[in-house]
């Protein structure tokens, strides 16, 4: 990896780092924006970021939503990319986070969630683990592992005994 | 070159999520038990997450108000419970066990809070405070002091801890206050409280009232560190119990709750500011006032809302006219006022005014509302307390 190319400024003087996803993908964003995940900001502070941030269990298009994420909440901070806009009003987030979780499904979300939580992203982890609450309220246990694939390891028995004192759900 | 590193995520799934991000998704379900009753029955693990103290702790913290589920009744010829949603479930189960050796074989609803019920035999010479999630049960002998002499009663169930922001008064000890007027001292109103931890009775205390009074039957109120009680006469009893000490004294309210108003008039905790309210319907209206407390100690009540009542719940085809509209109970967080009409009981959310038809009876005149978060079976509610 060319540790030189990781070196950047934005016109407004603004530092610039350059995070790498698993599968060798970089993005160049502000300190602003990338300042939004807790654990890079730590690694601001410790000034470790200068030959760029290796992430390398946030796959490309994962860090693809999550850069564009956090470009579109970093208030008045400068965004790396042309399209993306620097800053937006309040309307224009609700939209972009709505349509973002709307448009997510297992197990895209999970990895979302993944990165969020490894990052420490709060707002986005808060945003995507509400969307899987949301996803599982009103589902059966069935359903619910059928939608995440998870299996079933609770004995036929067990699943008797449980359901049988779980009377507030199962009770029909 | 930096490298931040965790656990390969190439398999993404819930099955590769961590314990923690597990239980932030189940901490987002909605706060009705039922639904983190069925997420725990996906997979063992997800039942170990949902059954974790620190966990339950930070589901009360993350929803602040337990959900309403129902409320109890002491109507004997129907179910003791009646759901706000969905089916009866364990509750109802628990509640339809309350039988009692000797009288009447009834056990009386008194009060409910901090998902406690506070119940009576009919002459008061017992009290069993009840956890209708857990089953779990304790039966007091009250006080030969209380018993000898009194006229009026009316008591509450409550925790020290309440007032606090972490709401866990719901694995506190409890205490229970008795309040009461004797035949013999027409002078004064008393209180007397049992505690939980040391499994006895404090020594009464009272405070003087200018004219006889009478206690109504309807559960208190609690706002902040303290319990109010309706009494005639537009006075109100308040017991304190913060700051280490126990106090009782009377507050004037300035509606006259006579006549058509008696009975239905409430004192309520006014959700926004956790102040004194009360409540009371007049021409179909539900008037809310505020008890404002100055800087300098001196108070006034100041009309908060009135809600249209006849005009929000569906009474066409009743003759609601000329039917009175009747106040039933409050959450006891005073966000939701269960109302009875001649079309039945109706919860009504004081914030978005949405309502819900919950029963067709026109029994039930007093109701005691049930709130709670899940609760795990087999697992108790409250700690280190004996039980029966």
């Amino acid at each position: 990896m060319a540790a030189a190319a990781a070196e950047a400024t934005t016109d407004g003087g603004g530092k610039m780092i350059i995070l790498i996803s698993a599968d060798g993908k970089r993005f160049e964003v502000t300190e602003a924006v990338a300042s939004q995940s807790q654990l890079i900001s730590n690694m601001i502070e410790d000034d470790c970021t200068e030959n760029g941030v290796r992430l390398p269990n946030v796959d490309g298009d994962i860090l693809t939503m999550v850069v564009d994420y956090c470009n579109m909440h970093a208030g008045d901070a400068a965004a790396a990319g042309d399209t993306m806009k620097a800053s937006s009003t309040e309307e224009e987030l609700k939209k972009f986070d709505a349509e973002l979780v709307q448009a997510l499904e297992n197990p895209v979300l999970f990895k979302l969630i993944l990165a969020a939580n490894f990052l420490n992203i709060k707002s986005l982890l808060d945003m995507t683990c509400q969307r899987v609450a949301d996803m599982m309220s009103g589902k059966t246990p069935e359903q619910m592992r059928e939608t995440f694939s998870i299996e079933n390891d609770f004995t036929p028995e067990e699943e008797a005994a449980i359901r049988q004192e779980n009377a507030w759900a199962f009770d029909d | 070159m930096s490298e931040a590193t965790a656990g390969h995520s190439s398999a993404a799934a819930a099955e590769s999520a961590p314990d923690d991000v597990i239980a932030e998704i189940l901490l987002r379900l909605p706060p009705h038990p039922s639904f983190l009753s069925r997420a725990s029955l996906v997979c063992n693990r997800w039942r170990r997450l949902a059954r974790d103290p620190g966990f339950l702790r930070r589901l009360r913290a993350f929803h602040r108000t337990p959900p309403v589920l129902g409320f109890f009744h002491n109507s004997p010829d129907l179910p003791r419970f009646v759901p706000a949603e969905g089916v009866p479930g364990r509750v109802a189960a628990e509640a339809a066990s309350l039988r009692r050796d000797g009288d009447d074989g009834m056990w009386w609803f008194v009060d409910c809070r901090h998902g406690r019920a506070l119940l009576r035999s009919r002459d008061w010479a017992e009290l069993l405070v009840w956890d209708p999630m857990t089953g779990e049960r304790r039966c007091i002998t009250v006080s030969s002091q209380i018993q000898e002499g009194a006229l009026d009663l009316n008591a509450a169930v409550f925790c020290a801890a309440s007032g606090g922001g972490d709401q866990d008064c719901y694995s506190s000890p409890f205490h229970v206050v008795v309040v009461f007027t004797t035949g013999q001292c027409h002078g004064r109103v008393f209180a007397c409280v049992y505690s939980s931890g040391i499994d006895a009775w404090g020594d009464p205390i009272s405070t003087p009232v200018t004219s006889p009074c009478e206690l109504y039957e309807e559960p208190p109120v609690l706002v902040g560190e303290a319990l109010y009680w309706l009494l005639d006469g537009s006075r109100i009893l308040e017991f304190e119990f913060g700051n280490q000490c126990l106090c009782l004294a009377l507050i004037d309210h300035p509606v006259e709750n006579h006549a058509i108003l008696k009975r239905n008039i409430r004192l309520v905790r006014m959700e926004d500011d956790d102040v004194l309210g009360l409540a009371f319907v007049k021409d179909f209206s539900l008037h809310l006032w505020a008890r404002e407390v100055a800087d300098d100690g001196a108070s006034q009540w100041i009309p908060r809302r009135a809600i249209e009542l006849d005009m929000i719940l569906p009474l066409e085809g009743y003759r609601c006219r000329a039917m009175p509209i009747w106040i039933c109970g409050f959450a006891e967080d005073g966000d939701v006022v269960f109302i009875r009409t001649v079309a039945g009981v109706f919860l009504v959310w004081l914030d978005t005014l949405k309502f819900k038809k919950v029963s067709g009876s026109l029994l039930m005149k007093t109701v005691y509302s049930y709130a709670s978060f899940y609760v795990p079976n087999g697992m108790k509610n409250y700690a280190s307390v004996p039980l029966l």
